[in-house]
């Protein structure tokens, strides 16, 4: 393996493990939702509904964004 | 692109697992009692295990502009089962909420059929899931 190869298979890797860091800041918060619905078993109202389409909307809004689409 | 969608999909899983009521929601389906908190967590188990993690995947430049990057092909699956695993999911939300016009039983069973849909993509992808999906 080339010294290139080497660099480029460092660098994918830190931007995997960047990508893997920042996917786990984002599921925190659903963990700490479906906590409280299990071990807790609380009771559900509109506003945890609301709350956890609203952290979920962002993650749609990328999913569902055709800009990027060839 | 496998690679990034596995990774992409596994880390939220992995995170996902350590809620050990996680898993019996998953795999118990729908022999166990419905409350309206057991299914707003299997809501919440598949927007912060798939949802996100489809996003993120999403979000990167479409093959074979970059690398990592996202298969156009993927991405559109992912669309049409988590789209449709989320408007079904809604409706869980709907009785959840003290809609009892609502089947639960029904709709339940077709929310645990999306999910499980999106998990045998995921394996028909070459992708290895943590016990969160098993």
């Amino acid at each position: 393996m080339g010294l290139t190869a080497i660099i480029s298979a460092i660098g994918m890797a830190s931007h995997y493990a960047m990508i893997a860091a920042q996917i786990g800041q984002d599921v925190s918060p659903f963990i700490v939702l479906i906590r409280k619905w299990t071990e807790k078993d609380a009771q559900v109202t509109q506003t945890d509904i609301d709350s956890l389409h609203a952290m979920a909307k962002p993650y749609f809004d990328m999913l569902n964004d055709t800009s990027r689409d060839v | 692109m496998k690679k990034a969608l596995a990774i992409l999909l596994i880390v939220p899983l992995i995170a996902l697992a350590g809620c050990s009521q996680t898993l019996q929601l998953l795999s118990g389906g729908i022999n166990n009692p419905i409350t309206p908190s057991r299914a707003l967590a299997l809501h919440a188990a598949f927007d912060g295990g798939v949802v996100v993690a489809a996003g993120r995947y999403s979000a990167l430049p479409r093959c074979p502009a970059a690398n990592p990057c996202s298969s156009q092909a993927v991405v559109n699956k992912l669309r049409t089962y988590v789209n449709g695993a989320e408007a079904t999911l809604d409706k869980v939300d709907q009785w959840a909420a003290g809609n009892t016009s609502i089947d639960i039983q029904s709709i339940y069973q077709a929310a645990i059929i999306a999910v499980t849909e999106a998990q045998s993509f995921g394996r028909d992808n070459g992708l290895k899931f943590t016990d969160a999906f098993k």
